[in-house]
């Protein structure tokens, strides 16, 4: 897929990068550039934000009108959903209830990434994956953490 | 004073030879290399997200045994990549792709047993010869970094990165773009020159730079999940009931296979201790050489036994010279290094010239650990493959789920922060996108892990010449490192301009 002519996955790589560059030029404009002999903190990253902009050109007027044109696809739509929705039960869990119950809740979610998931079929993997983390890094490797906090 | 330099290397060999055969040492080298076959074996889960994923234990074990069991990890990898490419002709590694060309038409041949043997022994025959030339070479190497100082540093550091990016891939400027990036977030946190935070936003977690596991571990190892969960199906094992009788090559097997073996072992040696290619490339350029060199090139994609023999050879020798730069100079060569050399810099170990002489029991404990190391793997591929065999089938809706919780677990137990947690929220996320959009994640690590370091030298060697910008031309040895960077450059740009396919970038579709 194109867009005027340069592939669409390349303009989007290309704009993401330059608005991280210059997210790096602006955060980093207060910052004291110093002189060559005695740089300042400011130096290397103001830089580095100039160099970012730069190089999104390159990716979008060059590599993007030049190479290929790729089409991204997504191979699994239900993985995008549940592996970060696991990984977020897992933050917002951990400290308040303790590993058990949050490994468990973390494990139960992440199965839900399967397609063929079922519900019986993903407890019993959440169950014995609280029961390991808890004997691997609670008991064995002595991680501080309560194995569950009501 | 040659012959003292002499004695006191035997004696630091045999500090080496204590460590290493120390039954703790041996346990976790154990560990590492079975572990490193296991992921190997596995399909869809990767070197970089499984280093990551035990660098946590590096900071509650002792700092030897925990490197020991990294690198384990690494080399042991390349052993088991090659037999989920030879049963499955799906690559357990990148490194190993090309081994499924000719190891899977052999497996459907009837022949798997013997590829899988040839393999193991050229993947050995390969290592020790790598290992061999990192004990030898790593020395007087390090002699030299001596004398180095920043511009020297700064240099090599600026020809690893570019040499990481510009190397391998058709995308130039994507690769350029990821290593700026990397080294940007690299420099987020608490300047130590001048005291004052850098781009923290706010975040007081922030200050003491990026949690780097959990970039690391969201980079890789999310989107290697959020890609195959679901999609990775499990596969009927073949060869159950493989023998050990079935796996013996063949006397014509032995006389096409050592040319080969040697050849890939040499081109291996050579590229893995360049910084930006390893493995990969030195199989691939390995098995180019074959099929040219062979006097069959027609049975090449068909089961020629050279076609493996070659390449598994070269990726093993080239794991172990990858360890030159990264423990001789302390510059790792890929992603991969950076992180082992991180954890070792985590452990308030500095690697480079001084690691050699001030700690030789972790430079020659771990050299002689990988000796150890890869003998072990012998044992483990040869007569327990049945094993690994049965791996192939274990479903990855099993494994899934306990990948997704390792890495919540290993990236929470650095700091007990939940922020972190969330970095590796974000950062799969990221790498999710970078994964649609061909944009190379390993070049934003190496870059994070290095950028700190690479503005330290910079502004020293700059305060030292007094700010002028010639101190690295002027320097015989910065000179050339960056006559190098700009041989490089020209290359790429070159490239660009005749539209050439750069060294095989068929890779980027394998990895």
């Amino acid at each position: 897929m194109r867009f005027l002519g340069i592939s669409v996955t390349d303009l989007v790589a290309g704009l993401l990068i330059a608005t991280i560059g210059l997210v790096v030029l602006i955060s980093s404009w207060p910052l004291h550039m110093g002189t060559a002999r005695s740089m300042g903190p400011g130096f290397v990253p103001i830089w580095l934000g100039i160099i970012l902009v730069l190089l999104a050109a390159g990716i979008i007027f060059i590599e993007g009108l030049r190479g290929p044109a790729h089409v991204a696809t997504i191979p699994a739509v239900r993985p995008l959903i549940f592996i970060p929705a696991a990984v977020i039960v897992f933050a917002l869990t951990i400290q308040r209830f303790g590993l058990l119950p949050s490994v468990f809740a973390t494990a139960f979610i992440s199965t839900l990434a399967d397609p063929a998931s079922k519900v019986w079929r993903s407890a019993f993997i959440a169950v014995v994956l609280a029961v390991m983390s808890y004997l691997v890094f609670g008991y064995g490797l002595g991680l501080q953490v309560r194995a569950w906090r009501w | 004073m040659a012959l003292v330099g002499f004695e006191s290397l035997l004696v630091d060999i045999g500090t080496g030879i204590a460590t290493a055969v120390s039954a703790d040492n041996l346990l976790f080298c154990l560990i590492g290399v079975t572990f490193g076959t296991f992921i190997g074996v596995l399909p869809g889960v990767g070197v970089l997200s499984t280093v990551a994923m035990l660098m946590p234990l590096t900071f509650r074990l002792d700092p030897t045994g925990a490197i020991i069991m990294l690198a384990g990890i690494y080399y042991g990898a390349a052993y088991g990549g090659s037999t989920a490419s030879i049963l499955l002709n799906l690559p357990g590694t990148a490194q190993t792709a090309v081994t499924c060309l000719d190891g899977h038409p052999m497996a459907k041949q009837g022949r798997g047993g013997v590829a899988l043997f040839m393999t193991t022994i050229a993947s050995f025959v390969g290592s020790i010869a790598g290992m061999i030339i990192l004990g030898a070479f790593a020395v007087p190497l390090a002699a030299i970094a001596f004398s180095f100082r920043a511009p020297e540093y700064f240099a090599l550091m600026l020809m690893g990165l570019l040499g990481a990016a510009l190397m391998s891939t058709e995308a130039p400027f994507k690769s350029l773009a990821m290593t700026a990036l990397g080294v940007s977030l690299g420099l987020i946190g608490l300047d130590v020159n001048s005291g004052v935070v850098r781009m923290a936003f706010g975040v007081q977690q922030f200050y003491d730079g990026l949690p780097l596991i959990a970039i690391a571990l969201g980079l890789f190892g999310l989107p290697e999940v959020m890609r195959s969960a679901g999609s990775l199906s499990p596969v009927a094992a073949s060869m159950r009931n493989v023998k050990l009788r079935d796996m013996l090559p063949t006397r014509e097997d032995w006389r096409r296979s050592w040319g080969a073996i040697l050849r890939g072992t040499g081109i291996g040696a050579f590229f893995g201790a360049l910084p930006g290619t390893g493995g990969t490339i030195a199989s691939f350029i390995s098995y180019a050489v074959e099929r040219r060199a062979s006097r069959h090139p027609e049975q090449f994609g068909h089961g020629a036994i050279e076609g493996i023999a070659g390449p598994e050879a070269a990726n093993n020798s080239a794991v172990q010279t990858a360890f030159i730069p990264t423990l001789a100079l302390g510059i790792p060569g890929d992603a991969v290094m950076a992180l082992i050399l991180a954890a070792l810099m985590i452990n308030g170990i500095q690697p480079g010239p001084e690691l050699i002489s001030g700690r030789p029991d972790m430079f020659w404990g771990l050299i002689v650990s990988f000796l150890i190391g890869n003998v072990m793997l012998v044992i483990v591929n040869i007569p327990l493959i049945r094993i690994w065999v049965a791996v192939l089938t274990i479903p990855y809706s099993i494994l899934f789920p306990a990948i997704v919780i390792f890495m919540c677990i290993g990236t929470y137990s650095v700091n007990y922060a939940i922020v972190d947690v969330i970095v590796l929220l974000v950062s799969g996320v990221v790498g999710y996108a970078m994964f649609l959009l061909r944009l190379p994640p390993a070049q934003l690590i190496l870059g994070l892990i290095l950028g700190p370091l690479i503005e330290e030298h910079f502004r020293r060697a700059m305060q030292l010449a007094r700010g002028d910008f010639l101190v690295f031309f002027q320097r015989p040895i910065s000179a050339f490192f960056l006559t190098f960077c700009l041989l490089m450059i020209a290359w790429t740009l070159y490239g660009l301009v005749r539209g050439r396919r750069p060294l095989l970038a068929e890779q980027d579709d394998l990895a």
